[in-house]
């Protein structure tokens, strides 16, 4: 009770310090759960994606549809593979293109046997392309590897991106409360000397410095929720209205474990802030 | 309750041979002065039983215990053994008497009506009339008074002062030497390092002159002289 009558006294005290860390936390943590949604939205496509993705595969009249079908349906990263007949592929075409109804009929059939198949993983779509054409009896091959290259290329650069600016942003949020717990100390370094001389232990000594750190984090950590849950829901509404084909994470599990972990972090930040800051100041005097 | 065991003290940065081969044991219930010149090495020694620095030789034995082997968690619960004053009192500004003594004793753990025995250390130095009273409220030689129960409220068995007369007139340094010294008739060893001629002369206990670092004289009949 006492520690934490000198944590707040201290916050208090000390206004433009703890001020100045909420602010620098505050930013670093939005920018940061900022991102964690971007990825979070972008890994959620890219599984879209992956459900939606087909490759598919046209075969030469000289080819065994059945042998291919079989061959294919072995290989690990297929999960499913259709083998549609030239009627049945006209048939699709002209339920979506009306129109050709009437002039398909007065000549033969030109369409192949295709074959669709769904991966396991979008990663591997242009190797299992590859190998597609290699295969005897298959013409032609339609991947959709670009678009799939692209997301992944963009979920790798946020990974990349993300990495760093967890460094950068823990950081810079780290010195501010290291910095901000150095001003408290410095405000109250006779009463430490009392202690010291007294015969208070650490703990005690430390105690309202960790708690100072540990409050300005979870501060900081709900002034974040408080401007992103709203910024979210005003975004995903706003996409959501314009983008109609776009998928958007709405899971609140999810959102709530993005949460949970921004304050982890925040309470973490602030505690291992002013640990290496009382810590230093205990060793520098003696 | 103190002894010196041929102790040497060096600071590495300047070279100085703050203490040189000192050697010597205070008994429980002792009152001794620490005399000397600035620079002699008095507050060296102080600072060597309260192992704010380590002997560069030697060793420091305090209330039975070897310095060098306490472990540091166990530092705390020496400290709390032994009282300390200043010439500069180190009372907390922004708390008063009371509150200054209260945080003492909370900062040591203790429980239970903290202001009732701060209040009983108060009235022991004849200052529970000012329990309020900030010390920017207080004389000086008040504010050296409320120092003392401060360092007298945990009842250590062991009051140390460094120049507790230092900033005080010679009537209140008169003052605080009759209470130090009634504090020591009621069972606690202190040990003063002054370089007040006229308090030694007058309050006549067992002498340690230092000079240079090193004991030039140990005298149980008392005196200044150097």
């Amino acid at each position: 009770m006492y520690a934490l009558r000198q944590a707040l006294r201290a916050i208090r005290k000390n206004w433009i310090a703890s001020i100045s860390t909420l602010t620098t936390m505050t930013l670093s943590l939005t920018i940061l759960a900022g991102f964690s949604l971007l990825s979070l939205n972008v890994n959620l496509n890219l599984g879209e994606l992956q459900n939606e993705l087909e490759l598919a595969a046209y075969l030469s009249r000289s080819a065994d549809p059945q042998a291919v079908l079989e061959t294919v349906s072995g290989w690990g990263e297929v999960v499913s593979a259709e083998l549609v007949s030239p009627d049945d592929a006209l048939e699709n075409l002209i339920t979506e293109l009306p129109y050709i109804e009437r002039p398909s009929a007065q000549v033969n059939n030109p369409l192949p046997y295709s074959l669709y198949l769904r991966l396991s993983d979008p990663s591997q779509t242009a190797r299992v392309g590859e190998a597609l054409r290699e295969l005897p009896g298959v013409d032609e091959v339609e991947d959709g590897g670009e678009a799939v290259e692209t997301f992944l290329a963009i979920n790798e650069a946020l990974r990349l991106i993300g990495s760093v600016l967890i460094v950068v942003l823990l950081s810079s949020a780290l010195f501010a409360i290291v910095n901000s717990i150095r001003a408290a100390i410095t405000a109250r370094r006779d009463e430490i000397e009392v202690m010291r001389l007294v015969g208070a232990t650490r703990g005690f000594i430390r105690s309202p410095f960790l708690i100072e750190g540990v409050f300005l984090g979870l501060l900081s950590a709900l002034l974040t929720l408080l401007l992103v849950v709203p910024g979210y829901s005003f975004i995903a509404l706003r996409l959501s209205q314009t983008l109609r084909f776009l998928p958007l994470e709405r899971d609140p599990l999810a959102l709530a474990q993005l949460s949970l972990l921004l304050v982890a972090l925040a309470l973490l930040v602030g505690l291992v802030g002013s640990a290496i800051s009382v810590s230093q100041y205990l060793q520098e005097d003696g | 309750m103190i002894e010196f065991r041929h102790v040497t003290k060096t600071y590495p940065r300047t070279h100085t041979h703050a203490l040189k081969n000192v050697d010597f044991t205070i008994q429980k219930g002792e009152f001794i002065y620490i005399v000397g010149h600035s620079g002699a090495g008095k507050s060296t020694l102080l600072s060597l039983i309260l192992r704010r620095v380590t002997p560069t030789e030697g060793s420091v034995h305090i209330l039975g215990q070897d310095l060098s082997r306490l472990r540091s968690y166990r530092l705390p619960l020496l400290r709390r053994r032994i009282g300390m004053v200043f010439q500069n009192h180190r009372l907390l500004p922004n708390m008063s008497a009371t509150e200054n003594l209260v945080f003492a004793l909370r900062a040591t753990g203790e429980r239970g009506n903290l202001e009732h025995r701060a209040l009983l250390a108060l009235r022991q130095v004849a200052l529970a009339h000012k329990r309020k009273a900030y010390p920017v409220e207080l004389s000086l030689g008040e504010q050296q008074r409320v120092a003392i129960a401060r360092a007298m409220v945990t009842n250590p068995p062991l009051l140390l002062c460094d120049e507790p007369t230092g900033n005080l007139d010679p009537d209140t340094s008169w003052e605080i030497l009759e209470l130090l010294n009634d504090i020591n008739i009621k069972g606690t060893t202190v040990a003063v390092a002054t370089h007040a001629k006229e308090l030694v002369d007058q309050l006549r206990r067992r002498t340690i002159v230092l000079r240079g670092g090193q004991v030039i004289r140990d005298d149980e009949t008392g005196g200044y002289s150097l």
